[in-house]
């Protein structure tokens, strides 16, 4: 016997309280003089005996109302095996059945006497009997009793690969509809998406219901991961999380080799032992959902620079593509489409052998070229051929094409020119100002820089220069105003409101006016320590280090191409936190001392650089890194309030709102990747799915968060001011290798996870005889604890009868 | 000074005041008025004339004082009739026990005998008293003089229930001392060894007593209402006592009560001897009424 809910069998200890409100009723007597004495003794024998066992039989009745109780509650179930404890249980109970015989004997009990007994142990009898005699064998009839069901749909966009004979889904929900159309009524079904999760907060028993979600379940999702939906039903065969002791886990599926193969072997079987680890183990059973080889093409992924984007600005991108076909392709056409409408000529790729990948160019040879004319986002996708499996046929991109970003530059070493709005290199700022709108200052025609760069020096700056600025960038600044009203107040809102601030060090810093006034607020990432230099030794100058790939987003392209090769003179030190830091270092210097490091505080973000922004502590500026790097920074800063925009499977959507639209409602539709088209993109035509979201205040703005983004597709969020902006949700295309397991292979996993593998639902159900069982006794015992407290009832009534 | 009023109250006396007690069987002595006597024309001295009531008999109507007055009178007389009552009171221990709410057996028993002495000596019968426990405790032989009644109530104030019971055994010793035959009215709850009380009993009606037994009980000992774990003390023996769950317990006592109850009518009815239960919740001048119009009816 084992217990789905053991926990509750520390209920039994309730067998006491009987004995105890015996005893303390005994105890808690009240003395009456009395004169009748002599009818109070029981003279006759018989009499007395009868009267000791009533009251006996009285005791037990009472004491196995709660133990049953306790052990109904604990879902006790018979196994065909047997433990030394059952044997115990069975035991005990043949000795009462013994003792109440003999009681009943010597007592000369009447008829109904007996009879009674019989009513009342008959259940109890018949569980201890089942407990017995119960082998588990051949007694498994399919609905002859109620199940527990862990239906496990793999979902991944793989089962939509389209055939004459439909979709491998659409079989797989059918074969899964029969199974619970045919589940005898009280079972209970918990649905596991794969990928997805369970899909209801627990295992459901109204099975309408549960085949109504069937019928409107969608595959289309990420990439099939067996391990993971294996520990949700681990988690499920927990104690107490379904109702029953007959237990199977359905698994349908395409049996594709990228989630099956024997590299998931190894975590397959882990969770399984999970899963297994109870007395009462459940059934796997693998139901095979669509049989045969099938060919498809893949859009694998797109490059485009992640430089910010202007308008009119070109922006290239390459599309790759591979052939997951048994055969090579020829003249694989391509399209590229801009927010929906196909632009420019046609690409494609000429010769894609089997398996292997390559990019598709344009007739020229070139990549895909487009330049938008208006900012905000847009979507980008490549489209190849139409295969059966529409899903990986695209591959879609949200590119975000920036309108002048204001961007402040204090500065605190600048030139009349500067402050003027020219430039003749004097002034502290005045390579950052060209490095950030380099089309403006050099007069380049038709070119619109991203960046609207306002100089001012450092006793101008207030909260009213920083009010519309994006970004501000601290360059050489000696110190702020104090108190109320005064520039380290500004800048503290600022930042605190969501401002990004860069900073630059120079020879005006004064490092302990910085180290009391900004550092505790975090307003710098770390405290200064000091200037340092390489002045006397064989190199003397640092220069970045760029060993190491750079993991900071605003880095990214520096990683595995040019690399910022200034060589630095002088740069301040930082004091270090190596335990838990407050701050994230971004890039080091070649001696070690850190050279970019970032902050987040409150809502908004600072950025720190060890040396100037000019040639004062360093050469090397105008070569190439400089440009991309200030435009990188600065546009990091100014995106941190704008989230990421192209996510992969199930990471949420997040946006932010300004905070008079709190309360307010935006609408996220979304769209397959075959529904994009120039009219989902602006959220008319096709309606999509539509979620509406409550804008929340998160700090000084609102956000709202989507977190169900397991299907790859178009996420359109219209703002409340009516504007739209587009999020891109790609999975892994590992899942695009349709290669199934071969039939040996299959065998071979059946063997490795000890489950069957079958093709439909009679293999299913025929496969069912032969195995062994279990004997669900809740409900019996149920039963037992009803005839108990009734038989209880009468008894008492009896007992305190008068007789005529 | 104890006074018939401190036992019945006004409304008792006067619903029982014109009942009369029939002896049953004939009482040995002489016989005047409506006791009927083998001895017959023995003299009678004239006491006193009473107004008529209904139930008088019309025969002792006094014609001549109709005659004058316009009136009915009965005549009286002394030594009307010489019945010899004699009344039993237990005093024992188990005689002390009454329920919440309720007069004890013992008190019970006390007003019931004050009101039969009162009826008798109306009557201008002979009454006497005995109270006892295991031994006779008091003995006032029967009289029907004036303070006689006095006298008993006092003594009846004077007896308290205490000590054990041995209803044969004290009855067995009194049998002899009764002295005629008369009427001999046993008030107590019986409870003790059934089978020597009905020896006794039977040793009462050889010497040719008119016997009626009084059964007093209280509601508790008919019904044993209880719930609650309790210990039974004994009212006649403080080391005894039983401690049960009266629940459980209940029906066994209902059968051992139905059994002893049904003992003491069979020995009764077989010994001829009058049995009448009465139980302390009932007004016991009502009951007493039932029973003397039943006894007239026997008579007439």
């Amino acid at each position: 016997m084992t217990f789905l809910n053991g926990i509750l069998l520390w209920g039994t200890a309730a067998v006491s309280i009987p004995v105890l409100i015996h005893l303390f009723n005994k105890n808690r007597y009240r003395t009456l003089q009395w004169g009748a004495m002599h009818l109070l003794d029981t003279t006759n024998k018989v009499q007395k005996r009868r009267l000791r066992l009533e009251n006996w039989f009285l005791m037990l009745l009472r004491m196995m109302i709660p133990l049953l109780l306790a052990a109904c509650l604990a879902q006790p179930q018979i196994l065909g095996t047997k433990s030394a404890w059952d044997w115990v249980i069975v035991a005990v109970f043949a000795g009462l059945a013994l003792a109440t015989i003999m009681a009943l004997a010597r007592s000369r009990a009447p008829m109904v006497a007996w009879l009674f007994c019989v009513v009342i142990f008959a259940l109890p009898g018949w569980v201890i009997w089942q407990l017995a005699t119960f082998d588990g064998k051949g007694r498994f009839q399919w609905g002859d009793r109620e199940l527990s069901v862990a239906l496990v749909m793999d979902d991944s966009y793989s089962l939509e690969y389209e055939d004459a004979s439909g979709k491998p889904f659409d079989k797989g929900r059918k074969l899964a509809l029969q199974l619970v159309g045919e589940l005898r009524k009280g079972s209970d079904v918990q649905v596991i998406r794969m990928p997805g999760g369970p899909v209801y907060s627990k295992p459901r028993t109204i099975l309408d219901n549960v085949a109504d979600d069937l019928k409107e379940m969608k595959a289309g999702y990420g990439m099939a991961d067996p391990p993971e939906a294996f520990r949700s039903v681990a988690n499920l065969m927990a104690p107490g999380k379904m109702a029953h002791g007959q237990r199977e886990v359905v698994v349908v599926t395409d049996f594709q080799k990228v989630s099956w193969g024997s590299n998931r072997i190894a975590a397959l079987k882990e969770n399984l032992k999970d899963m297994r680890m109870g007395q009462n183990p459940p059934r796997v059973t693998l139901l095979r959902a669509g049989k045969g080889e099938k060919d498809n093409l893949a859009v694998m992924s797109l490059e485009y620079p992640r430089l910010p984007l202007a308008p009119k600005q070109e922006l290239q991108v390459r599309a790759v593509l591979q052939n997951f076909s048994r055969k090579d392709r020829q003249d694989l056409p391509v399209t590229f489409r801009v927010d929906g409408q196909p632009t420019g000529p046609r690409g494609s790729v000429a010769e894609l052998g089997k398996g292997q990948k390559d990019v598709a160019v344009t007739g020229q040879g070139e990549p895909f070229k487009h330049s938008f004319e208006k900012p905000g986002t847009h979507v980008v996708e490549v489209v190849a051929d139409q295969d059966k499996l529409r899903a990986d046929n695209s591959y879609l991109a949200s590119v975000k094409v920036w309108d002048n970003v204001p961007v402040l530059v204090v500065d605190g070493e600048p030139s009349k020119e500067s402050l003027a709005g020219r430039i003749d290199f004097k002034g502290e700022s005045d390579f950052l100002r060209i490095a950030l709108q380099p089309f403006r200052e050099v007069k380049y025609p038709g070119m619109t820089d991203l960046f609207d760069v306002r100089v001012v020096a450092a006793e101008d700056f207030d909260a009213d220069a920083a009010k519309d600025a994006h970004v501000v960038v601290m360059a050489n600044v000696p110190r702020l105003t104090e108190g109320k009203g005064g520039q380290l107040e500004a800048l503290t809102d600022y930042v605190k409101q969501g401002g990004g601030v860069l900073w630059f060090m120079g020879d005006q810093v004064d490092v302990d006016w910085y180290n009391q006034h900004l550092a505790p607020m975090g307003l710098i990432p770390a405290p200064l320590k000091e200037v340092r230099n390489r002045e006397g030794e064989p190199t003397p100058y640092a220069t970045v280090d760029s060993s190491r790939p750079f993991e900071h987003a605003a880095l990214e392209m520096f990683t595995g191409r040019s690399t910022i090769t200034s060589e630095i003179h002088q740069w301040m030190t930082l004091v270090e936190q190596p335990d838990d830091p407050p701050y994230s270092e971004m890039a080091r210097l070649s001696t070690g001392d850190l050279y970019l490091v970032e902050r987040k505080v409150d809502d908004g973000r600072v950025l720190l650089c060890t040396t100037t922004c000019d040639e004062e502590w360093l050469q090397g500026i105008l070569r190439e890194y400089y440009v991309p790097l200030m435009q990188q920074l600065v546009v990091y800063l100014a995106s941190s309030v704008a989230p990421e925009r192209n996510l992969s499977s199930g990471q949420p959507v997040v946006a932010h709102f300004p905070p008079e639209e709190v309360g307010q409602e935006a609408v996220l539709a979304y769209y397959r990747p075959e529904e994009v088209d120039a009219l989902t993109v602006k959220l008319q035509g096709r309606a999509g799915e539509k979620h509406h979201l409550k804008i929340a205040a998160n700090g000084a703005r609102g956000t709202v968060r989507f977190e169900d983004t397991q299907r790859p597709g178009l996420y359109v969020l219209r703002r409340p001011d009516n504007t739209v902006e587009h999020y891109v949700v790609n999975t892994d295309r590992a899942e695009s290798d349709l290669t199934p397991l071969e039939e040996s292979e299959i065998e071979k996993l059946a063997e490795d996870l000890d489950v069957q593998v079958v093709d439909s639902l009679e293999d299913y159900k025929g496969a069912e005889n032969d195995r062994a069982s279990v004997l669900d006794i809740w409900k019996w015992l149920l039963w037992s604890v009803l005839i108990l407290c009734l038989g209880e009832l009468i008894l008492q009534q009896w007992m305190t009868r008068e007789k005529a | 000074m104890a006074h018939i009023t401190d036992y019945l109250k006004p409304g008792e006396l006067t619903s029982i005041k014109y009942l009369q007690v029939l002896a049953k069987q004939v009482v040995e002595g002489f016989i005047t008025g409506i006791h009927r006597s083998p001895q017959k024309g023995v003299s009678i001295e004239f006491a006193q004339h009473r107004e008529y009531v209904q139930g008088d008999e019309i025969r002792r109507v006094d014609w001549k004082v109709y005659a004058k007055s316009d009136r009915y009178y009965v005549r009286e007389y002394e030594e009307e009739t010489n019945l010899r009552a004699t009344l039993l009171l237990d005093s024992s221990g188990s005689m002390g026990y009454g329920g919440e709410g309720r007069i004890n057996k013992h008190t019970y028993a006390v007003r019931l005998a004050a009101a039969l002495a009162y009826l008798l000596l109306q009557q201008r019968d002979s009454v006497g008293m005995i109270s006892f426990d295991t031994k006779l405790r008091q003995y006032i032989p029967p009289r029907s003089n004036d303070g006689h009644l006095r006298r008993m109530l006092e003594a009846m104030v004077a007896s308290a229930p205490g000590n054990e019971t041995s209803l044969g055994q004290v009855f067995h010793s009194l049998a002899p001392r009764m002295g005629r035959r008369g009427l001999v009215m046993i008030l107590s709850d019986g409870f003790g060894d059934t089978p020597e009380l009905l020896k006794a009993l039977a040793h009462f009606r050889s010497a040719m007593h008119e016997v009626i037994f009084f059964h007093i009980l209280d509601p508790d000992e008919v019904e044993f209402p209880f719930r609650d774990w309790t210990r039974f003390q004994s009212l006649e023996n403080g080391s005894q006592f039983r401690k049960v769950d009266p629940l459980s317990y209940r029906a066994a006592y209902l059968e051992n009560f139905r059994r002893f109850e049904e003992e003491l009518r069979l020995g009764c009815r077989k010994n001829r001897v009058e049995l009448v239960p009465m139980r302390t919740d009932e007004p016991f001048d009502k009951a007493l009424a039932g029973y003397m119009n039943r006894r007239n009816r026997v008579a007439a």
